[in-house]
């Protein structure tokens, strides 16, 4: 540190990924605080973005464009499918929706959180709320719907980075990544679980580092059985 | 909107498009992003097929959480290939033992042929790319290979640092001594 800011070197090593956990979570706790090292981190974005840009093109096989494409439209036209659902059901649909957005979970929270709270609420219609078993402080419930049910978690860790909570759905054998989610700034989240959970489904949560992952890379934070 | 009236988009307004997850936004950005996503992830995990595991994911990702992509953190670009570059070192931590690969292999590589169409932004975009290589091919051995090792093999400072047996403070200041010239590279080609 350099009085009450990172060394220059430190920067540098953060925008190259190259500090440690610890080193890197001290940079993320100051510099958005902090107009110098912010405008140090911005002019040195250029530079660490050419680097990825600088390697040899390589031409990717046109099967994973088929593939990747494929998987989108199917997404897109599940999404849509429940947006119809969604106006045809109003804010109940609305609730229903997989993988939404936590700053409009959080809005509606702050609005119908004790409705949710009640049982019936976010879960869609089945009516029945199992308690989660979790570790590091965490609580919460899950409200079982038909077609969609809800976490409502608490005591939830902040997250750094690009850090998100992964939920997955677990039936024998099988796993599914659901909906992934942040916490408000008091540690609160609710979030859908998208499709019919069959009684001993598991529904898990993991930390992830970034979204997107297919397996969980970190042990289950809590677990919800479905009776 | 159609498909040309998506691809008149720039970047940043083809995002949004996305976040409301228009599949059709998605190809374009597929499109335009894709090759040097791929290029990226095979420069770093060293196999192909490692390669289109992690670009997969990587784009997937992108198109789940589209609403995520701020301007303030820089291109679309280089926010697309910041989570490639996390996904393939990911990857190879996850591989334990394995080394990174820090020389391409120039046989394997398949420059794309120059007869393709490019786009202007596309086309500056690869001569940029030639004069980075360039610079960094001119960097001192010592801070190309720090710079290399922390970007492409996701090694820490510290870690390098013991790979190399210099002192911490050394590898640092190679670290910044590189990039600052990078900078000034880039610098005098805008």
């Amino acid at each position: 540190m350099t009085g009450n800011h990172p060394d220059r070197d430190d920067l540098v090593a953060y925008s190259l990924g190259a500090l440690g956990p610890r080193e890197a979570a001290e940079i993320e706790a100051h510099a958005p605080g902090c107009a110098r090292c912010t405008r140090e981190l911005e002019a040195l974005l250029p530079a660490v973005a050419v680097l990825g840009e600088s390697v040899e093109q390589v031409e990717p096989p046109p099967e994973m464009r088929e593939r990747v494409l494929a998987i989108v439209r199917e997404e897109a036209g599940r999404e849509q499918e429940t947006a119809t659902r969604r106006e045809r059901h109003g804010w109940r649909g609305f609730l229903l929706r997989p993988a939404m957005g936590l700053a409009a979970l959080a809005i509606v929270a702050a609005g119908i959180g004790g409705y949710l709270a009640a049982g019936d609420g976010g879960g869609g219609g089945g009516g029945e709320t199992v308690p989660v078993v979790a570790q590091q402080g965490i609580g919460g419930t899950l409200s079982i719907g038909e077609q969609s049910s809800m976490l409502d978690l608490h005591g939830l860790h902040q997250l750094s980075g690009r850090e998100v909570y992964q939920v997955w759905v677990t039936q024998g054998s099988g796993l599914r990544p659901s909906s992934n989610f942040i916490p408000d700034s008091t540690g609160r989240a609710m979030t859908a679980v998208d499709g019919h959970l069959n009684a001993g489904t598991e529904v898990k949560v993991t930390r992830e580092p970034h979204p997107g992952e297919t397996a969980p890379t970190t042990p289950a934070l809590l677990t919800a059985t479905v009776e | 909107m159609t498909r040309a009236e998506l691809q008149r988009l720039a970047d940043e307004d083809l995002m949004p498009r996305l976040a409301r997850e228009d599949p059709l936004a998605f190809e374009v950005f597929y499109d335009r992003h894709a090759g040097a996503a791929y290029s990226l992830a095979y420069r770093i995990v060293g196999s192909r097929t490692a390669a289109e595991d992690v670009t997969q994911e990587a784009l997937i990702s992108i198109w789940r959480s589209g609403a995520r992509y701020d301007r303030a953190r820089g291109s679309v670009r280089a926010w697309t290939l910041g989570i490639v570059r996390n996904r393939a070192i990911d990857f190879l931590r996850k591989e334990q033992g394995r080394s990174p690969k820090l020389a391409a292999g120039g046989e394997e590589l398949l420059e794309r042929s120059a007869s393709e169409e490019l786009t202007d932004t596309e086309a500056l975009r690869r001569e940029t790319a030639r004069e980075v290589r360039g610079a960094i091919k001119d960097l001192p051995d010592d801070q190309s290979k720090v710079i290399e090792l922390a970007y492409f093999g996701g090694f820490s400072h510290s870690e390098i640092a013991e790979m190399l047996s210099e002192p911490l403070g050394t590898v640092k200041g190679r670290m910044r001594l590189g990039m600052d010239k990078i900078r000034a590279t880039l610098a005098e080609g805008w």
